[in-house]
């Protein structure tokens, strides 16, 4: 075989080479780009692992316990992990809201004498146990 | 030296400050105006009403209260336990301090201390030195329970409800005709009346009930209960 023939040949396998990695790395690519990522994005992750963290137990700011009001409502103040079912009842009234800030304010009607007020939180993550917390108001009228 | 200047400086000023208080006192009492005095006059009155307000200040923030099933009475005391088995000694003033009211509803009527009974429920407000209250007032009030759980047996023969709360105490509650009974809706948290029937096993309940202090293994008639059906856990 002449020097020129074998020259030829391996020109035309370097150049046939080189084309075919050419076109199957950019094939590859445009698969890539077509399909819909099933994985989760780290955006996504790093939600749900900021969602797992911030997990606040009931907390009542106020009233305090044992205290004595002389008006016929009082502001319940606290604080509790974000989208929990938050339960209130007392003898006469029951209120019922999901919150929607960790920060929590219901306005309860008191009952003249002792109001025994029961506060129960039910977390909208199922992991998370349900949260209670008894409170006794006084609402009295008395001559100090 | 420096010593010496500071101690006479210090004398120096207990002279003065000492002439000047009695200048004062002795041109002011001999020859008053009725004008001084006026003024005088509204000056205590404005001290005294400051004195007043900040007793009262202090009364009102060393006030507290606690309440109990009356165990004994005597003359100078009334003895009571907790509903978390606390005992606490009531000490009552003397001539008549102590004031003693019956609430009734939305009612509160004075009443005379003959009429307080063992075994009603007290609320004695006043300040608190340990186990020991000196009572301002004393109230006969009504005794109630609030409590919540899973329903673990409904019982429609009987219409009885067990339920099992958060620290595994059970509960046997009894749903009269007079129980006020509701239901959360799930999907706009209004409540609404309900029937027996609508009450199912696995569905959490908050109850209240009266309290006379004769009640047994945690049995109780309900007063009204409030239900959130278990589909609201389920979305």
């Amino acid at each position: 075989m002449k020097k020129e023939t074998i020259i030829a040949v391996f020109l035309g396998i370097s150049f046939g080479g080189i084309l075919a990695f050419f076109l199957i790395s950019k094939n590859k690519e445009f698969q890539l780009n077509k399909n819909k990522v099933i994985a989760p994005t780290g955006i996504l992750t790093q939600n749900i692992v900021k969602e797992t963290v911030n997990i606040i137990p009931l907390e009542v700011i106020e009233p305090n316990d044992r205290s004595i009001v002389a008006g016929n409502i009082i502001k319940i103040k606290g604080k509790v992990t974000k989208g929990s079912l938050i339960v209130v009842q007392s003898p006469i009234n029951d209120i019922v809201i999901k919150n929607e800030k960790e920060d929590f304010s219901i306005d309860l009607p008191l009952a003249l004498g002792e109001n025994v007020i029961k506060l129960v939180a039910y977390p909208s993550d199922k992991q998370v146990r349900t949260q209670e917390k008894d409170l006794k108001v006084y609402f009295l009228r008395e001559e100090l | 030296m420096r010593k010496l200047l500071f101690i006479i400086l210090i004398s120096f000023t207990i002279v003065i400050w000492n002439s000047e208080v009695f200048a004062q006192t002795a041109t002011s009492s001999p020859i008053l105006s009725p004008t001084t005095t006026s003024n005088q006059n509204d000056a205590i009155q404005d001290l005294k009403d400051k004195v007043a307000n900040k007793v009262a200040e202090i009364r009102k923030k060393n006030n507290r209260a606690v309440a109990g099933r009356i165990v004994s009475i005597s003359d100078s005391s009334i003895k009571i336990k907790s509903s978390d088995q606390v005992d606490f000694d009531i000490k009552l003033q003397e001539s008549g301090l102590t004031k003693y009211y019956q609430i009734t509803g939305a009612q509160q009527k004075e009443i005379k201390k003959e009429v307080i009974e063992k075994g009603a429920y007290a609320i004695a407000t006043g300040v608190i030195n340990e186990k020991t209250i000196t009572a301002n007032s004393v109230f006969i009030d009504q005794q109630y329970f609030s409590g919540s759980g899973k329903i673990s047996e409904v019982d429609p023969d009987n219409y009885i409800i067990k339920v099992i709360s958060a620290d595994k105490s059970i509960y046997t509650i009894s749903i009269e005709t007079s129980t006020k009974q509701q239901l959360v809706n799930i999907k706009t948290l209004e409540t609404e009346r309900i029937g027996f029937s609508k009450i199912k096993e696995g569905d959490s309940v908050h109850f209240v009930a009266k309290i006379n202090g004769t009640e047994k293994n945690n049995e109780f008639s309900a007063d009204k209960i409030l239900i959130i059906p278990q589909e609201y856990f389920m979305k």
